[in-house]
């Protein structure tokens, strides 16, 4: 959809939210159409304005002056999609969402709430401080929103064997639907309705469907963790590893990272780590106390040992192990900064029985590629939940064209190879890029099915136009 | 437009487009940006996206357009504090985004469109009187004529005490920069006052006015000569940074070190003089210049600590996370908006820490936090000091 906004628009919207929340500059409109993709804004999809309403009433009618009007409406956090869902297609109204950034801990229910504009380490900050914690670890967490995460259902870094995603963690929410008007799903109680929910329309629907304005989860108690480390000779001992671990009936580890040892090697150096050489497995154990995590971590080491590791122990020195992690989570930065150029990489999640001949192709992805094959490939990822981030450096003085070209393919390979495994993306959403890869996992009748579900909502398609392609 | 203007202008131009090209639009930059915090959240006012604007109006051809007062005034918003730069090195593709933001100020001081309107008149008064405050050159030093102090070159010294222009002509601070020479002189420190000085240089600079800037660079570089001084001590943490990072190397046959880092070391060897104790519980108010630019960060903290008495606890975001005051950037000379107010976002922090005096090392800090502790009606709660009051008082055998 593209039409011609009315000649009054930015007036209609001073009128709804206050004139000091509406931005209709070039430049405000520009920054709100980048992401983290590393090519040029387009001058003819740029957004017609940016506002920030206050209320859910607000938004309400914001929702129903663009249905009279048929202009798009875009929800915007905090702009850190990495499947393009931050980067419109059509120009619109972008409806930033920080003004909902209050946090409120109801201890007395058990549960939280939060706007869709918290940040995530905000959050975090104000569950530690009464001694929970937030059931999600993107890497993005300084800048992150809550209706990102929640919209994506991403659990991030987090395994999902071991504690779910947050959507599991949510008992209700308040939306706005497409329409303009407002609904709550859920509950204030502890139990999350059985049967027909209709906040699972919301958590982890891409923003399809409504735009969250609260997020009530529960409160989930901090816990004890222990760590560890195996170093393996190659991949196939990593993926065997993986393997044994859920074969074998072990504890879910919190957190299991991988880095092949080309990038292991990196990070070691930065971080002034003397280790022995070899592919690396990180890991993390959560538990009510620090002898039943270790018990775990001991559980899981059981099964690492047996793939004939380099070595493979729990980490006590908590020196060490923040050396060791932190060498994990600076590997894309230092690339950047290496070759002043962007990091772009993928999202290959395998199934259990495929995993070694999944991360060998992940370790392989640019291969035979006209563009990334052009470049190196690094990998690292989510282990312990299957995931894998392979990735290239995008040189920034390649032309525009050719820097699509790089993001087109490396979203054709994580396709071919989700659709290879029978698996998805579990952490970045599901539309905009990915919207031919949904199409080919569950055919057409099943894209079918979400287009029809969104005229339901969204008889207009008004909200967040373009995220399902016409 | 000479050669050289034009030179300097593609240069700057290209130092824009480079670091925005290497700029992924992560954002993580917000997550300390007191200009984002302190504003409505519209994602322009943000490090990256100012980087971003400057860089379409370049490429877009925007800086005649209709809407350059509009990025002039994104532009001028920012307070060099430098977290952006800290923030991406650390997380990020590590790009110097504040030396873009600052050749941005340069690229549209050169066409004209900036700086901000109020912040016209103290360039005007720092090429006329080598002060942005408007006063007369020969005001300077008025404050202190009563007090034995040398007067270079016409007398000797080890020590250049470089004074800088906020602590001369706000009669505010006079106090301060009275507290700091009884320090000098408690300690026998033999130092001394350029007769004739003249700003550092870094409101220009951090204007965009690099030619203003030159000339008040040559005229101290020419003074310092003249007076053979070998070792500079300022008070202020912009006149240090200027010093010590924007003036040539070539240029530099001086040594420059702020106070706290030089009272220090002196201390360390004189702690005896530190005498009375203090009943209080002090915060640390991390300069921007000092600490992100200078990674001057335990230095005041250890120079607190030696006074007796004093129990020093840290705020809610201290060292490279803490929040800017809001008066660097040439945003001491304008109205920027802000909502909170930084300072007072400051001072509640301070609160919140339990302490009862909030510590700076910096003129523009103590003029702002100070003015913001007045305005929340707050000075009973939270005393804002310079550390030289600190050690003053711990040194005063006569209370």
């Amino acid at each position: 959809m593209k039409s011609s906004p009315p000649q009054t628009l930015i007036e209609d919207m001073e009128r709804i939210v206050g004139k000091k929340y509406v931005s209709a500059h070039i430049f405000e409109r520009i920054k709100n159409s980048l992401d983290t993709f590393p090519y040029e804004a387009e001058r003819d999809s740029l957004p017609y304005v940016v506002v920030m309403p206050g209320s859910k009433e607000e938004i309400g009618e914001i929702m129903r002056y663009a249905n009279g009007s048929k202009v798009p409406v875009f929800i915007r956090g905090s702009g850190t999609s990495f499947i393009g869902a931050a980067r419109y297609p059509v120009p619109g109204i972008v409806l930033n969402t920080h003004r909902f950034n209050a946090i409120e801990l109801s201890e007395d229910y058990g549960y939280f709430e939060c706007g869709p504009g918290c940040i995530c380490a905000s959050v975090e900050e104000a569950l530690k401080k009464r001694g929970f914690f937030l059931p999600a670890a993107p890497g993005s967490r300084l800048i992150a929103s809550m209706g990102g995460i929640i919209s994506n259902n991403t659990s991030a870094h987090i395994v999902d064997t071991s504690i779910g995603k947050p959507g599991d963690y949510v008992l209700g929410i308040e939306a706005v639907l497409p329409t303009g008007e407002i609904i709550e799903t859920g509950t204030k109680g502890l139990r999350r309705p059985a049967g027909t929910d209709l906040t699972k329309f919301f958590v982890g629907g891409d923003g399809l469907l409504g735009v969250i304005t609260k997020i009530r989860m529960r409160l989930v108690p901090q816990f004890e963790r222990a760590c560890g480390i195996a170093v393996y000779k190659d991949l196939e001992s990593v993926a065997r590893a993986v393997q044994r671990m859920y074969m074998e009936r072990r504890p879910a580890p919190f957190f299991m990272e991988f880095m092949e040892e080309k990038v292991a090697q990196i990070g070691y150096d930065l971080k002034g780590i003397e280790s022995q050489r070899g592919a690396v497995v990180l890991f993390v154990t959560n538990a009510d106390s620090k002898e039943e995590a270790a018990r775990k971590a001991d559980q899981i080491l059981l099964s690492l040992s047996a793939e004939d590791p380099f070595e493979a122990q729990r980490i006590e020195d908590a020196v060490l192990w923040e050396k060791l992690w932190s060498a994990r989570e600076v590997i894309g930065s230092f690339l950047m900064q290496q070759s002043g150029n962007q990091w772009a990489s993928a999202e290959v999640v395998s199934n259990l029985k495929d995993l070694p001949e999944c991360l060998n192709e992940a370790a392989n992805f640019n291969k035979g590629l006209p563009v990334l094959s052009q470049l190196t490939s690094y990998l690292f990822g989510h282990i312990g939940g299957l995931t894998m981030h392979p990735g290239v450096i995008i040189p920034k003085d390649w032309d525009n064209e050719k820097k699509k070209k790089a993001i087109d393919e490396k979203f054709q390979r994580e396709e071919e190879l989700n659709l290879k495994y029978g698996t998805c993306g579990g952490e970045w959403g599901q539309f905009s890029k990915r919207t031919s890869f949904f199409v080919k996992r569950y055919g057409e009748k099943g894209y079918g099915l979400v287009k029809d579900m969104k005229k339901v909502f969204d008889p207009n398609n008004i909200l967040n136009t373009g995220l399902l392609e016409d | 437009m000479n050669e050289n203007e034009i030179k300097g202008d593609s240069y700057n131009k290209e130092t824009v487009l480079d670091a925005a090209s290497r700029c992924r639009n992560c954002n993580y930059c917000f997550s300390i940006c007191p200009l984002f915090q302190s504003t409505r959240g519209f994602m322009s006012q943000t490090p990256s996206g100012i980087l971003q604007s400057i860089k379409y109006a370049i490429k877009w051809d925007l800086l005649k357009g209709n809407e350059k007062e509009t990025l002039r005034d994104l532009v001028y918003s920012c307070t060099t504090c430098n977290g952006c730069v800290v923030r991406c090195k650390a997380k990020a593709t590590g790009i110097p985004v504040l030396e873009a933001i600052e050749a941005g100020r340069k690229i549209l001081r050169e066409m004209m469109i900036g700086p901000l309107p109020q912040q016209r008149k103290p360039l005007k008064d720092l090429l006329k009187n080598g002060n942005p405050y408007g006063e007369k050159p020969g005001k300077r030093f008025e404050w202190l004529q009563d007090l034995p102090v040398k007067r270079l070159p016409q007398e000797q010294a080890d020590i250049l005490l470089y004074v800088g222009c906020t602590l001369s002509y706000d009669q505010e601070l006079h106090g301060l920069g009275r507290n700091l020479l009884a320090v000098f002189d408690g300690l026998d420190i033999n130092y001394g006052v350029l007769e004739n000085e003249t700003c550092c240089g870094d409101p220009a600079l951090r204007m965009g006015d690099e030619a203003i800037f030159q000339e008040l660079m040559n005229a101290n570089v020419r003074l310092f000569k003249e007076a053979g001084v070998k070792k500079i001590v300022t008070v202020s943490p912009h006149c240090f940074n200027t010093f010590s990072k924007e003036y040539p190397v070539q240029e530099r046959q001086w040594s420059v070190r702020h106070y706290v880092e030089f009272l220090l070391d002196i201390l360390k060897e004189k702690k005896a003089a530190l005498t009375k104790k203090l009943p209080y519980t002090v915060v640390y108010h991390d300069a921007c210049y000092l600490g992100r630019h200078n990674q001057i960060y335990d230095p005041p903290r250890e120079l607190i600590a030696m006074v007796p008495g004093i129990r020093l606890v840290e705020m809610k975001m201290k060292k490279d996370e803490a929040l800017c005051c809001g008066g660097g950037g040439g945003r001491m000379f304008a109205e920027v908006e802000e909502e909170p107010k930084l300072a007072r976002t400051r001072i509640n922090q301070a609160i919140d820490a339990d302490a009862d005096v909030l510590a700076t090392a910096c003129p523009w800090c103590y003029t702002m936090l100070m003015n913001a502790a007045k305005d929340m009606q707050a000075t009973d709660k939270i005393k804002v000091m310079d550390i030289t009051g600190l050690l003053k008082e711990s040194m005063d055998t006569n209370e």
